[in-house]
């Protein structure tokens, strides 16, 4: 596992503080995330409960146990990468770079890099009814990066896709991705796309 | 990122054409073509040790055919 | 390698942008291996003897318990109008941890009535078969009659063993 330097925001103080970012993360690195993460989300839904909140307002993502998936890691097609602040682990994310295939118009069956998992440690979930404010901040968006980043080093010119979890849809809206389709075949998730113009405008920071 | 190695690969015209095509329709350098399809392979076999099956649907003509891979 | 622009440490004003932006859409959370893992499928539709029998098994086990809707929803710190959903056998959006609650206040066995909720993988066979039966057999009366007694005895002993399988 190598790792390159990288920064995120302190929740608290809004400063930039330094992180690291590793790529070619291994099965039993990601086992570990999951032991540290999972033990961190049983507290949480307890908080939820015992505060009364609806279901429906619940993370969506309170049930992921994505260690089951950790030996297909062994595959070309797929790459781990995570990111470290202080000693923890913030943020994971799993890229492939087949069989997806882009569906926007311009760009119809060329190839991308697919997002199939991101997500930040539970405790950098904003939940408003806990009073629960992200420890750190720009973990979704610096390994976001780091994905279209993996796309254009593939050649794929920063094309990249992903469904979105209905919660975080209006995160890659914003983020200048163009929701292309509900899928059937994804428990009716929306996919959204990158194409190479929007995905430059993410990097720049200049998106609509 | 990681280290890369380099080999010769010997293709005959028509295999070296069909490279040539894919990068085109693709918007991809010849070099990624070929990680695309060995990625692919890869993948395939893998998933096919496991006793999945591979299929391709032609949804117009209504034909599902099982794709044999040697 | 080409593109080293996106390579290079991001820049301030756009690391606070988007700590914004996460901020105010709460979640960045993506799907497709959820959705592989099969972690989705709490949405999808359980099917109806199973979802019967479910609601079957809730009203008997909490009127054998003596509790009301009200009590047994304190108790499960779950919602009234999710248990009276779940007791007329509606498809309820089911979180695990709700179904692990109810069976804990309920004195039920949780392995198997996971899988009778439609909540983990479905095994042909003993426990569809007993639900059927016992979906069949039961009706909704105020007070436990001794063959209702024996249904929810027996269905209860299916359930148990379908713990023990696993």
């Amino acid at each position: 596992m190598s790792a390159a330097s990288t920064q995120l925001i302190d929740g608290a103080s809004g400063l930039p503080v330094e992180a690291q970012l590793h790529h070619a993360m291994t099965a039993k690195d990601l086992l570990l995330v999951e032991r540290v993460w999972s033990a961190h989300r049983a507290r949480l839904m307890a908080s939820l409960l015992q505060a009364g909140v609806m279901r429906r307002d619940w993370p969506q993502s309170l049930h992921w146990d994505w260690s089951l998936k950790a030996r297909e890691l062994k595959l070309l097609v797929n790459s781990a990468s995570g990111l470290v602040c202080q000693g923890e682990w913030q943020g994971l994310m799993i890229t492939k770079t087949q069989p997806y295939q882009a569906r926007l118009a311009g760009d119809l069956g060329r190839p991308l890099v697919y997002v199939d998992f991101l997500e930040v440690a539970p405790w950098n979930w904003p939940i408003p009814q806990l009073q629960q404010r992200a420890r750190w901040k720009a973990c979704g968006s610096v390994l976001l990066r780091h994905a279209v980043a993996q796309s254009k080093r593939e050649g794929f010119h920063g094309r990249l896709g992903l469904h979105a979890l209905p919660q975080a849809e209006s995160y890659y809206e914003r983020c200048g991705m163009t929701r292309v389709a509900v899928d059937a075949t994804k428990e009716d998730l929306a996919y959204y796309e990158f194409g190479r113009n929007e995905a430059q405008h993410f990097l720049e920071g200049s998106m609509p | 990122m990681n280290a890369k190695r380099s080999m010769t690969l010997n293709l005959t015209d028509a295999e070296m054409a069909a490279v040539d095509e894919l990068a085109q329709k693709k918007e991809l350098s010849k070099t990624a073509v070929i990680r695309q399809a060995i990625r692919l392979y890869q993948m395939l076999d893998a998933r096919m040790a496991r006793g999945e099956k591979l299929f391709f649907e032609d949804e117009a003509a209504k034909k599902k055919a099982e794709l044999m891979l040697l | 390698m080409t593109n080293q622009d996106s390579e290079q440490p991001t820049n301030h004003q756009w690391l606070r942008r988007m700590a914004d932006l996460e901020d105010s859409c709460g979640s960045i959370s993506v799907g497709g291996l959820a959705q592989d893992l099969g972690m989705l499928k709490a949405r999808r539709e359980t099917n109806v003897v199973a979802r019967t029998a479910f609601g079957k098994l809730l009203e008997l086990a909490r009127r054998r318990a003596g509790l009301g809707v009200e009590e047994l929803a304190a108790q499960a710190a779950t919602e009234v109008a999710d248990i009276i959903q779940l007791e007329r056998g509606d498809n309820v959006d089911l979180a695990p941890r709700v179904v692990f609650q109810l069976c804990a206040v309920l004195h039920l066995p949780h392995t198997g009535v996971m899988e009778l909720a439609g909540l983990t993988g479905h095994r042909e066979g003993i426990v569809a078969e007993a639900a059927v039966r016992f979906a069949a057999q039961s009706e909704g009366i105020e007070k436990l009659t001794a063959e209702e007694r024996n249904a929810l005895q027996e269905f209860e002993k299916v359930l148990a063993k379908a713990t023990g399988q696993k």
